[in-house]
């Protein structure tokens, strides 16, 4: 996936379905709105933050080093 | 016969229940599905392999009418709550409830709700989870239902433990569904809102909720991606990881290095201490006052199921520090005010059980702590005694006379009140609930340890 396609993807904030009907939980109005926009943020910050590791584990496999473990 | 326990009321996909003295959990047809794809997803061998969560067995159904299936945990030995916990084993639990949810998200499945409540403290390890019905299948682009209950019971009073008083962490018995967010942010020093996690996480979050509080907006159509949700895991991981406290100053800290007994005294009492420990051939021990742990080890090293009480969180916090370390799979740490011991909380006084109803102990040590209680906190000697009979079958209790210079600290600034506080005052005090197995005058010292039976 590209890095584009992963930050329009991280932004992605859209409509329609019900949660899991097991929740028995109340998410709270303000604190789900408040959850779509900051993860939609941090998504893409993730983004970039994924796209370095790989860059930097690229690198350090050239010179034979372990790549970053998840 | 069984009985289900008044804390698991709140998700009706199951409940706990007590029989023949052991924890069991039944599922009900309402969490069957969920139950069901937590065991066939694989989640639960990872779970299990990464020690993440107590094993279970599967146990006949008709135990317990109307059940999908039974559930037997591996032996739960000591239920302790958050708030007697020290900052590092609630910032592992902590890390351990996030590290749980990304590996849900692999499988297909995620926290359904994110509750301190849920784990385990216990001893050599980092904390696990218990609640086997916690894991509901992931419906791709929901948001976490369990968000805000994460930074209520983890976040909130980790921050205010790091940033503005380690003693918040108490602040949990108060408020039984953690810290609002809102009082969070007012405690937080304004210096906490240049950290981007806790800026996020607590003091936006806290105003998004009351703006929005009385809303009626309905927000079960909002969507968030897998990545985004994967991305606000990252960030309170990394958020919860940056959190430090490190113990420095407090009273009784350094109280070993402290102490007024010589190096003879404290061979003497420490020979004792294990002889009585190996007379009276305890189960379970309770440590009162226990600080560090010093003379807890001489029962967990044998083997003995243990519990270090003490109020001082950074004796608590070294403790258990060590307690990983070493590997130690018989002592677990736990922080309490004897004074104001843990008392019964929530719903009808039990979702959550007072101290003395989790005993009693085979044993209880009461070491160089007598003079705490009576003179420290003007608790009559007859007092202390019908407490420690409530907590203990048998005890070993080290008696210290007025003249050690401990006791003239603390008489140093106040009128001595306390006529009965001598030997024969203690021990008469001591006779309406015990009876004297074995009493001993420690080498150069003025202090005497006994070993007692309650009668």
């Amino acid at each position: 996936m590209s890095l584009a396609r992963t930050l329009l993807l991280a932004a992605a904030v859209a409509i329609m379905v019900i949660p899991s009907a097991a929740a028995y939980l109340d998410p709270g109005t303000g604190a789900v709105l408040w959850q779509v926009l900051v993860s939609s943020l941090l998504g893409a910050v993730f983004a970039v933050k994924l796209f370095w590791r790989r860059i930097k584990d690229f690198f350090l496999g050239l010179f034979g080093r372990k790549p970053h473990e998840q | 016969m069984s009985s289900e326990l008044a804390a698991s009321f709140r998700d009706p996909s199951g409940f706990v229940f007590r029989r023949e003295g052991r924890l069991h959990r039944h599922v009900s047809p309402r969490g069957a599905a969920d139950y069901d794809a937590l065991m066939s997803s694989g989640l639960y061998d990872a779970l299990i392999e990464r020690d993440l969560m107590v094993a279970h067995a599967e146990v006949d159904v008709s135990t317990s009418p109307g059940a999908h299936r039974v559930l037997k945990p591996h032996e739960v030995r000591f239920v302790s709550y958050p708030y007697e916990w020290s900052f590092s084993q609630l910032k592992d639990a902590a890390l351990v409830t996030l590290e749980a949810q990304a590996m849900a998200l692999e499988h297909g499945m995620c926290l359904r709700d994110a509750s301190a409540y849920n784990l385990l403290a216990r001893p050599g390890a980092k904390p696990v989870l218990i609640d086997t019905l916690s894991f509901g299948r992931y419906d791709e682009g929901s948001p976490w239902i369990a968000y805000k209950q994460f930074c209520q019971h983890f976040l909130a009073p980790l921050a205010l433990m790091a940033h503005t008083d380690v003693s918040l962490g108490k602040l949990g018995r108060l408020h039984i569904d953690g810290i609002p967010l809102e009082l969070a942010s007012r405690l937080l020093p304004g210096k906490t809102r240049l950290s981007p996690g806790l800026l996020a996480h607590i003091h936006l979050h806290a105003k998004s909720q009351a703006k929005h509080a009385g809303s009626n907006r309905q927000v079960a159509s909002a969507r968030i991606s897998k990545h985004a949700l994967l991305a606000l895991l990252d960030s309170l991981q990394s958020t919860v990881r940056k959190l430090e406290w490190k113990p420095a100053g407090t009273e009784w800290g350094d109280y070993y290095q402290d102490t007024n007994y010589s190096e003879a005294a404290q061979a003497d009492k420490t020979r004792v201490v294990e002889a009585f420990i190996a007379q009276a051939r305890p189960e379970t021990v309770w440590d009162l006052g226990g600080n560090v742990g010093r003379f807890s080890r001489l029962a967990s090293r044998q083997g003995i199921q243990t519990i270090c009480f003490d109020m001082d969180p950074a004796a608590v916090e070294l403790a258990y520090q060590k307690t990983l370390a070493d590997k130690e799979e018989h002592l677990l740490p736990l922080l309490l005010d004897l004074t104001n011991p843990s008392p019964a909380l929530g719903w009808h006084h039990a979702e959550r059980d007072a101290l003395l109803d989790r005993g009693p102990a085979d044993l209880v040590m009461g070491l160089a702590l007598i003079h705490h209680l009576a003179i420290g906190n003007n608790v009559p000697l007859h007092r202390v005694a019908s407490f420690m009979a409530a907590a203990g079958r048998r005890l070993i209790i080290e008696f210290v006379p007025k003249s050690d210079s401990q006791v003239q600290r603390l008489l140093l600034n106040r009128e001595d009140i306390f006529d009965d506080y001598d030997e024969p005052g203690f021990e008469a005090a001591f006779a309406s609930h015990f009876k004297v197995l074995q009493k001993h005058k420690v080498a150069q010292s003025e202090r005497t340890l006994y070993l007692m039976e309650r009668i």
